[in-house]
């Protein structure tokens, strides 16, 4: 394994994001690599706001994301579109999983397993936890449109892309969720 | 104007910062590397493709696409009007509820159609049918016969152990119970269920009724135990899994898509699918270890998976994976 990963970090400096696309859709796991290390912080920083701040949700998210990514690698041509693209199926796996949110109790056991989940000082994060309380008043759907413009910073275009809506209904929607979020944050 | 300018850039900075608290290393060569293994591929035909100099942009491959969906269509309508495959249609011998004693052919509940008919049961999807069970029935076995038991050698911190199954023997027009690999994580709590097709636009259950599942053999008897399953009944906004106890006919039924039931199995599990990313379905384990079920906190007993679908109230068809025989993720240590 050590060899594998010394070779993913030689695995030169190629720049092109194209040459790694295509690699890597060939069936090149280094070329993989390389672009699950360029984009798997992003979309789990996407990925955890669309949960409502839920870690676990947040990294099955992400990671159910990328065999979906390795399956499908093959009908991305563009590289400026593989971030929105990696981005969108992210969000779209949490979207489905934040849905479920109804397994209550599954959550509250995964807690009790896995410290890290408890980890946030509450004293120290207490402009997290009125975010973290207002994005829970919103769908998942909702969430998602919040994530992609303002941490992804998709354009309306963008937007309109991943949530399959039009531009203008995508900017009317976000104007009625800041609308929403001014209200109950305040003018922060 | 300006105050909402200021209180969006002010968001968008709150937003970002509690964004980052989600981002956690990962190791991405050994992800990567377990992607890989875990989701092989097969050749591309682009290569062969662009090897013969017939690149496309989108929209040429929009056309082509378009134009070979049509074809497909219009084939598809031809052969389905033509010849159902009458010799998968639900076996109406299967009674309505299952009867203790008849283990390897108990079946499920059928959701009662407005005229009932005793010889030809239609199965159509109704909102009620969200209290119902699955009407898919559980594989028969060898009377008599041996259970083979294939160990999956699954490693705890090993990459997901796959199991490949013949594809081609469903219906073709159906190719999303087509199974063509299973795919068991390390943990033996995620079990992908990998199908020949995606399942796009996702459909609703009225018009086609498919459904997933995984039947366990708890007591490792060669006789199914236990029957789990989750079905497409999101495209009414309201996922539904069950868990069937094949000796009693007692099911437990979850419309939200998930559930952990402590009193009654002891498990959490959890279904995803059909979806539209990848043809089949993903199924998750978990529960509470100190329970005293069969499979509670993850898989742990000999299985078999099960897709099947229905078209016009009736199943046309499920595919096992495998066909014969279980598959063990755990076996027990030889003394």
């Amino acid at each position: 394994m050590c060899i594998y990963r010394a070779m993913v970090t030689m695995a030169g400096t190629a720049t092109e994001s194209e040459s790694l696309m295509r690699r890597a859709a060939d069936g090149d796991e280094i070329a993989f690599a390389r672009i699950v290390d360029a984009h798997h912080a992003d979309m789990s920083s996407v990925c955890f706001v669309v949960t409502g701040g839920d870690v676990e949700l947040t990294e099955e998210a992400v990671q159910s994301a990328w065999p979906i990514a390795w399956r499908k690698l093959g009908t991305i041509r563009d590289p400026e579109r593989l971030r929105p693209w990696l981005i969108s199926i992210a969000v779209n796996e949490a979207r489905q999983l934040a849905r479920r949110q109804r397994r209550g109790r599954v959550l509250e056991i995964s807690v009790a397993r896995d410290g890290s989940a408890t980890s946030m000082d509450p004293g120290a994060h207490a402009g997290d936890i009125d975010l973290r309380d207002a994005l829970a008043h919103l769908s998942p759907s909702d969430r998602a449109l919040i994530a992609l413009r303002y941490v992804a910073g998709f354009d309306s275009t963008e937007l309109a892309r991943a949530t399959g809506m039009s531009p203008s209904g995508t900017r009317a929607r976000l104007a009625r969720l800041l609308a929403r979020l001014r209200s109950e944050l305040g003018d922060g | 104007m300006d105050d909402m300018n200021t209180f969006e850039r002010r968001l968008a900075d709150r937003v970002r910062s509690f964004a980052k608290a989600g981002v956690r290393p990962v190791d991405s060569a050994a992800l990567a590397r377990a992607v890989a293994v875990g989701h092989p591929r097969r050749a591309r035909a682009g290569s062969a493709v662009r090897r013969f100099g017939l690149t496309l942009d989108r929209r040429e491959w929009a056309v082509v696409l378009a134009l070979g969906l049509l074809v497909i269509l219009l084939g598809g309508a031809l052969l389905v009007g033509g010849s159902l495959p009458t010799s998968t249609l639900l076996d109406t011998s299967i009674p309505v509820r299952p009867s203790v004693g008849q283990p390897a052919v108990v079946g499920p509940s059928t959701t009662p159609a407005a005229t009932p008919s005793p010889t030809s049961p239609r199965l159509l999807w109704t909102r009620a049918s969200l209290e119902e069970d699955w009407p898919a029935r559980v594989r028969l076995e060898p009377a008599g016969g041996v259970a083979i038991v294939r160990d999956l050698a699954i490693d705890q911190d090993g990459p997901p152990v796959l199991y490949p199954d013949p594809v081609g023997d469903v219906d073709a027009s159906i190719p999303w119970i087509d199974i063509k690999e299973l795919s068991i994580s390390g943990s033996r709590t995620t079990l992908f269920i990998v199908c020949e097709a995606n399942v796009t636009p996702v459909v609703d259950p009225a018009e086609q009724w498919i459904a997933y599942g995984v039947v366990w053999d708890t007591d490792r008897d060669g006789v199914a135990d236990l029957r789990f399953g989750g079905d497409n009944a999101r495209a009414t906004d309201a996922r539904r899994v069950w868990i069937t106890e094949l000796h009693s006919g007692r099911t437990a039924v979850n419309p939200g898509g998930g559930f952990f039931d402590e009193t009654f199995y002891d498990t959490f599990f959890e279904v995803d699918g059909p979806s539209e990313n990848w043809g089949g379905a993903r199924l998750k384990f978990g529960g509470d270890s100190t329970g005293g079920g069969g499979i509670s906190g993850g898989m742990h007993s000999p299985f078999y998976v099960w897709a099947s679908v229905i078209q016009d109230g009736r199943v046309v068809a499920t595919d096992y994976a495998p066909d014969t025989g279980w598959l063990d993720p755990d076996p027990p240590a030889k003394p």
